[in-house]
């Protein structure tokens, strides 16, 4: 990749030690996606909020990047460990350690979304807008959906990108290379609802090594709730960052089966049932609540059941009147985190969970270490309320 | 000794044993961030630690968060030596290897060469973009 004079300049410490390791950043990305130059983004999301995810290297590594820098673009945050406006039982260590993070990135400026979902909260740039998108459920989804323009990022590209406005030229950020070359073929396997958009998702993302990949069985358009479950499962097991749905002409095609499908729940889905119910990985955005609401309504499920979403969607859903209606189901509503790696279940307090989220069960059964329960929401509320 | 080449992404030297996984890496769920071990429980490479090796695998997947895994290891002198991945190197894997300055380099493979498996050593040159290989 070529660098300017002054990107040169600033790779070689003009601008102190914590730009100078930004470009190291956008430079090393650049290489691996063969980018020949940088160009700039219009918007940042970053990941890396939740202490559980950065522990405390990270800690310290955001507060010194605070001291020195601030965001050069607009920049949204991820979700971090837990709702501040509830009672919690979480330890001292993690609250504090949490504390220091959220501090380092309002430092430098980022908005305070808390969110995975940032496409569903804030203004949607033009389609071909050039963005840098960690959170990989996200970077899918908006490549996917939105016509925004982003690599699948990593927590510490995004940030790079955050500080020095530019991301590397390259891949999904360039026209041609966002029109598929591989088809997955569905046809023939049931796909009835939005946990099954999600495993096939993640059978997906298993077997491909493209970053853009068609689906072409399905239909070109998809509901909000399929359309965060499949992107949510691609970006969870692999490393393709954006797929088409509908008819397109390619020049290798792979066929999915039930056999792949349910080895894939097997694996996924390690238990009957569960001593709690999660939803909201990716967060719930207001269609989803909606939908639950529909479902749950007039009914009260017989255990705990936690929604995760954002603040923003929770305010919305409040002044609607549609989250007190759900919070007479009896769940109850976590804002500004997701269960991922979420310090509330833990091996110590839970044996299993019950979730409709592929993205969430892959991550209860393999960092916080817990049973799962795989069943899509509707199934769900039939069966625990 | 074989001769390799190689795409550089990060530069440095780097002179180990291999330690190869078959199959893509999150470095989220499967990597312990205290001491470098594979904690995944349905990986082959099962107790074995990154620490010291140099980590050849495919490239990465899942979590964009796998890259501050790579950093924690390195501020713990647990990270590996280096980082060669067969495929190409996903953006997790490339960054996170540049903030910890972990050389770092590719191939374009669809498989892990044979001779780096049969390898008694290996010595990366990520500026000369060549791996060097001694054999078993």
């Amino acid at each position: 990749m070529e660098l300017t004079k002054a990107e040169e300049k600033i790779l070689d410490g003009s601008n102190g030690e914590i730009y100078a390791s930004a470009y190291r950043v956008l430079l090393a990305i650049g290489q691996a996606t063969e980018a020949e130059k940088l160009a700039p983004i219009q918007w940042a999301h970053v990941s890396g909020v939740n202490y559980n995810t950065i522990g405390d290297a990270g800690v310290d590594f955001l507060q010194e990047v605070a001291n020195g820098v601030r965001f050069r673009v607009r920049t949204t945050i991820n979700p971090m460990g837990y709702d501040r406006r509830k009672p919690n039982t979480l330890s001292q260590n993690f609250l504090s350690k949490q504390m220091r993070i959220v501090e380092s990135y309002k430092q430098m400026g980022a908005t305070q979304s808390f969110s995975c979902t940032p496409y569903e909260i804030f203004r949607l740039p033009r389609k071909g807008t050039p963005v840098s998108f960690a959170e990989s459920s996200a970077a899918v989804f908006s490549n996917s959906f939105l016509g925004l323009m982003t690599n699948k990022e990593s927590a510490l590209s995004a940030l790079a990108s955050a500080i020095t406005g530019k991301s590397p030229y390259s891949d999904l950020r360039i026209e041609e290379s966002r029109t598929p070359r591989l088809a997955m073929k569905s046809k023939g396997i049931d796909i009835n609802n939005e946990t099954d958009y999600g495993l096939l998702g993640y059978v997906a993302g298993k077997i491909a090594k493209d970053s853009c990949i068609a689906f072409s069985d399905l239909k070109s358009e998809m509901e909000m709730m399929p359309a965060k479950a499949i992107s949510s499962g691609l970006g969870t097991s692999g490393s393709c960052g954006m797929f088409t749905s509908g008819n397109v002409s390619v020049s290798e095609s792979i066929a999915i089966d039930d056999e792949e499908m349910s080895k894939a729940k097997d694996e996924l889905s390690t238990s009957e049932d569960g001593d709690v119910i999660l939803f909201g990985s990716p967060q719930l955005g207001l269609s989803e609540l909606t939908y639950l609401h529909d479902l749950i309504a007039g009914r009260k499920f017989d255990r705990r059941c936690i929604i995760f979403c954002s603040r923003y969607v929770h305010n919305q859903a409040r002044k609607i009147g549609l989250a007190s209606k759900v919070e007479s189901s009896g769940a109850e509503f976590m804002c500004d985190s997701c269960m991922c790696l979420s310090p509330l279940i833990t091996k110590d307090n839970t044996d299993s969970i019950i979730t409709n989220s592929v993205k969430g069960a892959y991550y209860m059964k393999s960092s916080n270490r817990v049973g799962v329960a795989l069943k899509d929401m509707k199934t769900i509320v039939k069966t625990y309320s | 000794m074989y001769v390799v080449e190689c795409k550089c992404v990060v530069k440095g030297f780097a002179d180990g044993e291999a330690l190869i996984s078959d199959t893509p890496i999150n470095f989220l769920t499967m990597v312990d961030a205290r001491n470098g071990e594979i904690k995944d429980l349905d990986h082959h490479l099962y107790g074995k630690t990154l620490k010291d090796k140099i980590f050849v695998f495919p490239y990465s997947i899942g979590s964009s968060v796998g890259a501050y895994t790579l950093y924690s290891l390195k501020k713990k002198s647990s990270g590996p030596l280096a980082i060669i991945c067969s495929n190409r190197m996903d953006i997790t894997t490339a960054s996170g290897c540049a903030i910890s300055n972990i050389p770092a380099v590719y191939l374009k493979h669809n498989n892990i060469p044979q001779v780096i498996r049969n390898s008694r050593a290996l010595t990366v040159d990520g500026a000369g973009e060549q791996i060097l290989i001694y054999p078993n």
